[in-house]
């Protein structure tokens, strides 16, 4: 388990008193989430706004954070997280990237998970949105999640929306890969067959596949796999030989978003609009 | 759908049926004389209502030292070079000869001999290839991409000029549908099973992720092919995945040039337009045919039966003589009957002159080749896709069986193609194995 390496009231102060700090809600390799309330922007505005506040702790991963701040920057999607404002803050005369997000009230749909299956209806509703995220991503910025999981999928309170989040291993198309060549990044297990293959020029159908797999494991309440990533490069399991009861169409639709060759994959807009029909009649 | 590849040859041969559409090459004259002359009406050229206009920028690398007839042309367009020279005008320049006498050098002067690299240029070449489509009244616009020659840049480069294209396509609002080219060189797909060649999965991922787009126009740079037909079993394989790829998976459509009649083979897998002529040049795309002057060509006989030619002066007598004049000259076109009733009468070639073996006589070769062709595209298009999956296994498996019975008579390669029946059985049947 990571440790936090900070001190929540240094960060405080290192921020001006801009932001207060409630409690710390993650942790991991890249850094450390707070909820936060922002009470005045950086040019001295008065606001409350409760925020997630990440604070990196990897400087060597600089050079990808500035890239995914900087490509959120001016993106507004209902199914994506905002980003409220980023900088740089110092602690102990080191140096700091930190990015203040909207705050989702809702839970992360891996800890969702862990309390059994979700019913059909609100799968196909998550489906529906993460689907809008990622053709939102692809088809303005060229940009594939690379990541997307359980654990990078909020659902707010009530099940009303699916927001996707972190984009800290994004691949925009225009800039040149950080990722080195034969080297993939992401969580396995939810790895299409050419993001495994670590291949260089991936499109959002990677991220329909993931979403496939994602979307099975929110209906069975536990990985189709158990996580495992060679299972997957023939494609997902069917999903009606994991859950016989599940309607045939979403069934369906699922198994056509993890076909082993992309181009057999639909779009992520088709993915959101069929998504949507079905949350309405299930 | 089969369409001319008409490159410059506007007229079709006398006898020839009304073709369904044809694509006009950029390097079949200068840019403005090609828009005079639509401007001018292409009702002489009833099929030319139905026109596509490839663009091919696939031909940038070309040598102005040794290709310099088809680089002025070339050149005359701005998504290849930008140069200072007027765009032609009958008034002042006199005949197209003239401009091009006059400007050669310059046109010359500005070719690059490799696409354009920066975002600036290539919008600036794209836009102007998308206008100048619509100028033209093509049914459909064809973005221009660069020649694949390494696999192992993923696709980069073609898929930065893919976008531009795209968002150009977006700004213009165009309501036509748009394809991406996809150009291939033969290096890239040969040694490389097409099944597994994450290059094929790479490049239909590119085109069926992109909702702009209705399909892909596919071309392969046969570098080291030598005959009339493709003998290579990774390009035909990665020439089927790829229309299966982009149709049955991503419901686009593929229109494909530049490979003679196995484009009637690839609509077993999906292809929906594919283009073809009689000449050598529009069946095969290899650079260095624009860098060669090309001899008088003889006349052959296009045999659906043995998805090739047949040599006349020897080869289809001594064929017929043997038992084979049916399967070889079956079916028949408006040209071929008189032949098929002079080797039955033992007249040929006397009593029929327009067959008769000698340079540059190709009126009756030429409209039975496009009659041919076209009447088995339009066959193929009345089934739907498991039937004419199974109608090319068998047309196939029975022209493969020909060129070996046809091979004890030690018919002539290359004047006879019997050399590539058995490969493009191979590859199709692989594909169906593996996909279907």
């Amino acid at each position: 388990m990571p440790t936090n390496p900070f001190n929540q009231s240094e960060i405080q102060a290192a921020l001006g008193g801009r932001f207060g700090l409630d409690c710390e809600i993650g942790i991991g390799g890249q850094g450390v989430v707070y909820k936060a309330e922002r009470r005045r922007t950086p040019n001295g505005q008065l606001t409350q706004d409760d925020v997630a506040l990440k604070v990196h702790s990897d400087p060597g991963q600089d050079e990808r954070i500035e890239r995914e701040l900087r490509v959120m920057e001016g993106m507004r999607h209902p199914n994506l997280a905002n980003l409220l404002e980023h900088g740089v803050l110092t602690l102990a005369n080191c140096a700091y990237r930190y990015a203040a997000w909207e705050f989702i009230r809702g839970e992360a749909l891996d800890r969702r998970i862990t309390q059994g299956p979700i019913p059909q209806r609100v799968v196909c509703a998550i489906g529906r949105d993460v689907a809008r995220a990622i053709d939102h991503l692809w088809t303005n910025e060229r940009i594939v999640h690379r990541d997307v999981n359980p654990k990078n999928i909020m659902v707010r309170i009530g099940d009303r929306e699916a927001v996707l989040i972190d984009l800290g291993i994004a691949k925009h198309l225009t800039q040149t890969p950080i990722t080195a060549p034969m080297i993939t990044w992401g969580t396995a297990g939810y790895f299409s067959p050419e993001q495994a293959r670590a291949e260089q020029n991936l499109t959002a159908a990677s991220d329909v596949f993931s979403l496939a797999i994602t979307l099975q494991e929110a209906l069975l309440g536990r990985h189709p796999t158990g996580r495992n990533q060679n299972a997957l490069l023939g494609g997902g399991p069917a999903t009606s030989g994991l859950m016989p009861t599940a309607a045939a169409a979403l069934a369906s639709l699922i198994d056509s978003m993890y076909a082993v060759r992309a181009a057999f994959r639909p779009t992520a807009r088709n993915v959101a609009e069929e998504f949507a029909q079905l949350a309405l009649i299930l | 759908m089969f369409y001319h590849n008409t490159k410059f040859r506007f007229a079709l041969a006398e006898g020839s049926p009304p073709l369904q559409g044809g694509i006009i090459a950029a390097s079949a004259m200068p840019g403005d004389q090609l828009v005079r002359r639509v401007r001018a009406g292409f009702r002489q050229y009833p099929y030319l209502q139905h026109r596509l206009f490839d663009p091919q920028l696939y031909l940038s690398g070309l040598d102005k030292h040794i290709a310099g007839k088809t680089v002025v042309n070339l050149a005359t367009q701005p998504w290849f070079a930008s140069s200072e020279v007027p765009a032609y005008d009958s008034a002042e320049h006199g005949s197209i000869k003239n401009y091009k006498e006059k400007y050669a050098d310059a046109l010359l002067q500005s070719w690059r001999g490799k696409p354009f690299e920066t975002a600036d240029t290539i919008q600036t070449g794209v836009r102007a290839c998308i206008q100048y489509q619509l100028e033209l009244g093509c049914e459909g616009i064809i973005l221009p991409s660069p020649l694949t020659t390494v696999a192992s840049r993923s696709y980069e480069e073609e898929t930065r000029w893919l976008d531009i294209g795209v968002s150009v396509v977006r700004e213009l609002r165009l309501s036509l549908p748009v394809y991406a080219t996809v150009a291939l060189s033969d290096g890239v797909l040969r040694g490389v099973n097409a099944l597994k060649n994450p290059l094929i999965a790479t490049i239909t991922d590119q085109i069926a992720s992109r909702d702009e787009l209705a399909g892909a126009y596919v071309v392969v740079e046969q570098t080291t092919e030598s005959g009339y037909a493709c003998n290579s079993k990774d390009v035909l394989l990665a020439l089927l995945v790829i229309s299966d790829d982009l149709s049955r998976g991503a419901g686009r459509r593929v229109i494909v040039n530049y490979i003679g009649t196995f484009g009637a083979v690839m609509s077993g897998a999906g292809t929906a337009i594919w283009a073809s002529g009689y000449y050598r040049s529009q069946r095969r795309l290899r650079l260095t045919d624009y860098e060669e002057t090309m001899g008088l060509a003889q006349p052959r006989l296009f045999s659906l039966g043995l998805v090739g030619d047949v040599g006349l002066e020897e080869d289809l007598p001594v064929a017929f003589a043997k038992g084979f004049g049916a399967r070889l000259l079956k079916p028949t076109s408006d040209q071929s009957v008189p032949l098929l009733q002079a080797l039955a009468a033992g007249t040929y070639p006397l009593s029929t002159p327009q067959w008769a073996y000698r340079s540059n006589n190709l009126t009756a070769a030429t409209a039975h080749y496009l009659s041919i062709n076209d009447r088995i595209a339009n066959s193929l298009d009345t089934f739907e896709l498991a039937r004419r999956r199974d109608f090319v296994l068998r047309w196939l498996r029975n022209a493969a069986s020909l060129a070996e019975q046809l091979s004890d008579l030690k018919m002539r390669p290359p004047i006879t193609d019997s050399g590539h029946q058995s490969v493009w059985l191979s590859a199709f049947t692989d594909w169906v194995e593996a996909r279907c």
